[in-house]
Parts: structure tokens; C-alpha cells; sequence
């Protein structure tokens, strides 16, 4: 079975300021992109972290649902299926994972894995890490060796509250809607590279098909905490023969969306082709890092 | 491929009990209904600020209470997802980063699982295990805890101060009660314990009709529910069509003599009832018997199912090789199917 990416969008608008919006807008792209039927997406799971009003219920995927007209009504006989699912810029090969799980059992055809991050206040704020944004993959399930391969998640055995962020109701009295606070430390960074070189190491020596792979032929796509990542943690690991994508330049650090972002853009500007295998590293909070081997 | 079940169950009640009679005499506005008639709950569970009992507390002391009874450690877990609407790490701070999951993750030593939380209303457990039973089934996991700590009476706070109209919003805040609950799923060990279907559904036409999230007015979470539309006939009558599309759709007719029990999602007393009353006229036929909780522990959203479950296993009414079936209902408009056979499970 075959967990294959079929299409991705990403919405990088300056001037939206909802992650409701940007996912939805570009689930839209996405869906059309992908030239199906959207009543045919069973699943769509959000991996927004930041949203719009501090919302908690219901899921945001639930939202984007609703916008998006896909199966809203118990009508036909075709339904969907939304849920949120939160880890950070992990989130999206948290999400690919269940995916590849619910094709491997043969349960749905195609599924959606949406984000959006904004500040709460959906307002450009100062101190807000992020950049405003959304992205949208549709997952396929082609039956065939490509795809999503496997994964592993690690975290840091000692919570790591370098980076945290949290919304105190006290503190904020009538103003939790639109307000949340960042504590990041300024050594963030560097652990956090540490920690992604160190789980990279560790992929690797657990996957022989890796190691048997000419490492100059894999494409490093990484979420973007800094500027230079993937370079830093393949140095940090050393094995820097594999060639990384970096966007922060261009679009800073998306957060939940970064992985999509890089994808599609690498997907955009050639850097990733058909039969490329792909190395996906998410690191953030916790500290927490994800991998996920792919051939395209 | 394998079957998942249920290994084992944990649940965690905080000791401070508030009637509902006591909750309205703080209201300023008092309902010009009797609110415990009207929702057949007479008591709920508050979390205690001064023994510091947040969304992680109780979602810790469930997971522990879990884990004395499983035949597993913490560290054979592959997988702990965190289920909660509330995310309180601390009295009245609302983590973001890093996850509840991670929390409970290392407060429990459960080192070699992934983690991760979910958000899907007071579906959220019951979504974590359509997530396990998939994970399992597909081999990727053979075993994981889905578990939450629900601070949920915040909301309650908030409708206390703020509820002024006679049809407010807030009503359903008044409600809720507090608790955490877990649960580990394994492979079933002889195919006839376990799941044999959990299947799920967003009827996201609805999704506007229930929103959690702070208040505009004083500090806290607020939850804002448009109860009139919340009950319309035609989302009432949603669950039994989508039941009985589950069953056409393997060539089969939903029969209730299947089943010994099923337990709903525990709003009120009469919505209950409400629900039953649906399956009853769509199918022509009486449902299973049902089992409650929510008089005694109001709603306690994602966990309610599991606190049925919990107390019922504890009352010896759920024996060994009893079928269950699970109506799940939530804001989203989420509706959900989780149809099992229950094994030996000590509480």
C-alpha cells in the first residue's frame, strides 16, 4: 500500500490572519490540484496549533470542514471524518502515520492533512514566532512501494520548557481571546538541533534500507525553527551528503505547516523530483522530534 | 490483522462533590427552571485548586490507576495520546507547548511511546481509540494509552457569573463535572474480545453550534451552546441513518438484541433519552438496555463513556463477554460508533 502525497498547496497570504482561512484556502488549491471529487476525502485531519480566539471546541478540522462543503450533511451516503491533532510541526507526520495506517488496513482512499497557525488575536503581533500560514496535503492511497515508509517520534526524557507557550485566563482577564505568551529560550535552537542530529543518527542506524542508500541521493526536507537547519543537524549528525531545503529566508518558520511548505516549495522549484527518496524531520517543543522516510 | 481491545481501565474522580442545588445558589440570575429536573443531575465532581488538581493531574492519577491493572509498565507503551478539551498545567494556565501528552508521558516514564494530543470536543477519547484500534490493526503499535484529565468545570464557573438571560447560552456549562479517565488498548488476545467495529463521522453542516474558548467578559473558558438547535430532529435522527449505513454498507441490518448495552455520550437525563427514542422509531425495535452516569457526575465530556463504563465494570453489571455499543456525540457535530466485546477487566 502505497501512502502517496498526491497533491499539497500552501497559503502564505500576508493578509489573512484566521487559520481557519488559510487552511481552508488552501485545501481548496489542494483539492483542485489533485482533480478529485471532494466529497471523496473520507478524513481531514488539522495539525494547527495556533488558532484563531484560543478556540477549543470543536475541532478545528471541523471548521474547515464546514468551509470547505465537504460531506456536511448525512446525504448520499459518502461522509467525513475530522479531528484535531496537535504536536507541533511533528504533527503532520503524526497525522501521515495514522494515514498510512487507515490505507495499510484498506479503510479510505484519500485523506487530508490540513494546518494553519496565527496569533490568537488574528492580528500581526509582536512576539508571535510564527508565520501566518496554511498548507494542505492530500494523501492517495496508490496501492503501489511509494509513499510514506515508516517513522519515529522521540522526545526528551526531561521536559525541555525552553520553548513553551501558554494562555494564562487569570493574567489576561477579559482578554484570553486574543492573547497568548511565548517563553523561548536563547539556546533554543541549538538543543534543539542537537537533539534532531542525535534522533537522525538514531534513524538511521535503525533502518538498514537507509544505510543502504547512497546518502547523497536523499533529499533532507526539515521544518524551519532557524534559518540553516537541515544543514546544522545533518552537520550535527554527520552525514552532511544529503541535500537539504531551506525556506526560512523566504517564508520564516510556519510551524504546523512547515513540513507541507517545504515540500510543496522543493516539489515547486525542482528540488524534489519523481523517485527522490525524502528524509521528513520535524523538531519543536518538548523537546520533540519526528522523522519520516519517503519515496516520491 | 489484528484485533485491538481493551486491556485495561483507569479512572480518577476528585473528591470535592457539588449538587446542582448548590451550584444555582451561587447564580445571581437563577434559572427560571429547575436545573436538576430538568437535567436529572443531582451532583458533580469539582477539581480542588489547593491540592493543585489540573488536566494533567487528573489525567496522571487516571493513567497510574490504569496501569495498576494492566499487565504492562509504563514503559512497554508504543503509544500515549492525550485526549482533553482543557490543557490546565497549573491552576489557570492553558499549555499550548509542549503537549499535555508529553507531560503525562514523562510523569508516567512511559519513555519508548509516541505521543501526541487530539482535540475533537467530547469525542476526543473516543476518536483516540478509533487512532489505536487503527494503529493496532495495521501493526505500526501493539499497545497504547489514551487518556484525559478534564478540567471541564471552568466553564461552570464562568455560566455562574455571566449566565443573566432565561434562555442564556451558558446553560449547558452548568452541566459539566470534572474528572480523568485512561484507558490501554492491546491486541485482543483470542479474536473474539475486542473491537469489531469503531467507525466515525463529521456532520460539519452543525459545527457552529457549540464553541469553547474564553471569555470576552471575565477570565476563564467559556462554552457557548445553541441548545434548541443542538436538539433538532433532523441532527437527533442523524445517528440511527448513519448506524444503519454502517451495517448496510457490509451487506448487514443493525440489530439490538446484538448488543447487552448501549451507552450514549452523557449529556442530560432526557437528552438520553432523546437519543434512545431516535434509535427506537428508525429501527422499530427497543435498544439495548442503557447505563448512565451522568446523574451523579454530571457530564464529564471526553471522558463520560469511560466513567460508565469504569463505575458499571465496578457495580458488576458489565460481565466478561458483554457487547457494547458506543454512541459518541459531540460539538463538531461529531458522531461516532465504537462496537466491542468486553473481556475480563478488573477495576
Amino acid at each position: 500500500m502505497g501512502t502517496v502525497i498526491r497533491s499539497t498547496f500552501v497559503s502564505m497570504d500576508k493578509n489573512i490572519h484566521s487559520s481557519i482561512e488559510h487552511a481552508t484556502r488552501a485545501a481548496r488549491e489542494c483539492i483542485a490540484g489533485a482533480g478529485i471529487n471532494k466529497n471523496d476525502v473520507q478524513l481531514i485531519i488539522n495539525t494547527g496549533v495556533y488558532r484563531d480566539q484560543n478556540i477549543v471546541e470543536p475541532a478545528i478540522a471541523a471548521l474547515i470542514q464546514q468551509r470547505l462543503d465537504i460531506n456536511t450533511e448525512f446525504k448520499n451516503g459518502t461522509k467525513t471524518f475530522a479531528f484535531d491533532l496537535i504536536n507541533g510541526s511533528c504533527g503532520f507526520l503524526n497525522a501521515a502515520q495514522i494515514v498510512k495506517s487507515m490505507f495499510d488496513n484498506g479503510d479510505i482512499r484519500y485523506a487530508l492533512v490540513v494546518s494553519g497557525d496565527v496569533h490568537p488575536s488574528r492580528q500581526e503581533t509582536e512576539g508571535f514566532p510564527f508565520t501566518h500560514s496554511g498548507s494542505a496535503v492530500l494523501f492517495e492511497n496508490t496501492g503501489d512501494e511509494k509513499g510514506f515508509q515508516n517513522f519515529m517520534f522521540r522526545t526528551t526524557q526531561d521536559i525541555y520548557e525552553g520553548f513553551k507557550s501558554v494562555v494564562d485566563v487569570r493574567i489576561y482577564g477579559s482578554r484570553g481571546r486574543g492573547n497568548i505568551a511565548f517563553d523561548i529560550d536563547e539556546d533554543y535552537p541549538d538543543h534543539l538541533a542537537a537533539f534532531t542530529s542525535e534522533s537522525l543518527q538514531c534513524f538511521y542506524n535503525e533502518n538498514s534500507r537507509l544505510r543502504e542508500i547512497d546518502s547523497a541521493a536523499v533529499k533532507l526536507v526539515t521544518s524551519q525553527p532557524v534559518k540553516g537547519f537541515g544543514e546544522k543537524i545533518l552537520a550535527g549528525a554527520g552525514i552532511d551528503s544529503l541535500s537539504a531545503i531551506c525556506v526560512h529566508d523566504k517564508y520564516g518558520d510556519s510551524h504546523s505547516s512547515s513540513l507541507p511548505l517545504a515540500y510543496h516549495e522543493g516539489r515547486e522549484n525542482g528540488f524534489i523530483g519523481d523517485d527522490n527518496r525524502i528524509m521528513f524531520v520535524g523538531a519543536g517543543a518538548g523537546l520533540t522530534v519526528g522523522l519520516g522516510y519517503y519515496i516520491s | 490483522m489484528n484485533k485491538s481491545r481493551i486491556e485495561s481501565i483507569g479512572l480518577y474522580l476528585p473528591e470535592t462533590v457539588v449538587s446542582t442545588e448548590e451550584l444555582v445558589s451561587r447564580m445571581d440570575t437563577k434559572p427560571i427552571f429547575d436545573l436538576e429536573k430538568i437535567t436529572g443531575i443531582k451532583n458533580r465532581r469539582f477539581r480542588s485548586d489547593s491540592k493543585g488538581e489540573d488536566t494533567s493531574t487528573l489525567a496522571l492519577n487516571a493513567a497510574r490507576d490504569c496501569l495498576e491493572r494492566s499487565g504492562y509498565d509504563a514503559a512497554d507503551m508504543d503509544i500515549i495520546i492525550n485526549a482533553s478539551i482543557s490543557k490546565y498545567n497549573g491552576s489557570h494556565i492553558c499549555y499550548f507547548e509542549p503537549t499535555l501528552s508529553h507531560f503525562v508521558k514523562n510523569g508516567l516514564g512511559a519513555h519508548n511511546a509516541i505521543n501526541f494530543d487530539i482535540a475533537n470536543a467530547c469525542a476526543g477519547m473516543n476518536t483516540g481509540a478509533m487512532i489505536l484500534n487503527t494503529m493496532i490493526r495495521s501493526g505500526v503499535v501493539r499497545r497504547g494509552m489514551v487518556v484525559s484529565g478534564e478540567c471541564i468545570t471552568p466553564i461552570a464557573d464562568t455560566a455562574i457569573q455571566e449566565i443573566s438571560e432565561p434562555l442564556d447560552d451558558q446553560f449547558a456549562s452548568l452541566t459539566v463535572g470534572d474528572s480523568g479517565a485512561a484507558f490501554i488498548m492491546d491486541e485482543s488476545p483470542d479474536g473474539k474480545e475486542g473491537f469489531d467495529f469503531i467507525d466515525f463521522t463529521t456532520v460539519a453542516h452543525y459545527a457552529e453550534l457549540c464553541f469553547g474558548m474564553p471569555s470576552e467578559k471575565n477570565p476563564g473558558i467559556a462554552m457557548y451552546t445553541r441548545s434548541k438547535e443542538m436538539h433538532n430532529k433532523d441532527l437527533v435522527n442523524t445517528w440511527p441513518r448513519l448506524l444503519a449505513d454502517h451495517f448496510e454498507k457490509k451487506g448487514m441490518l443493525f440489530n439490538p438484541l446484538d448488543y447487552d448495552y448501549i451507552i450514549t455520550h452523557q449529556v442530560t437525563v432526557g437528552a438520553i433519552k432523546t437519543y434512545l427514542k431516535a434509535g427506537k422509531e428508525y429501527f422499530a425495535a427497543d435498544m439495548p438496555v442503557t447505563l448512565t452516569s451522568v446523574e451523579e457526575y454530571g457530564n464529564t465530556s471526553t471522558t463520560t463513556h469511560w466513567v460508565v463504563i469504569y463505575n458499571a465494570l465496578k457495580e458488576k453489571k458489565i460481565k466478561p463477554g458483554d457487547r457494547i455499543l458506543l454512541l459518541s456525540s459531540a460539538s463538531g457535530i461529531v458522531i461516532g460508533f465504537l462496537s466491542f466485546t468486553i473481556g475480563n477487566i478488573e477495576v
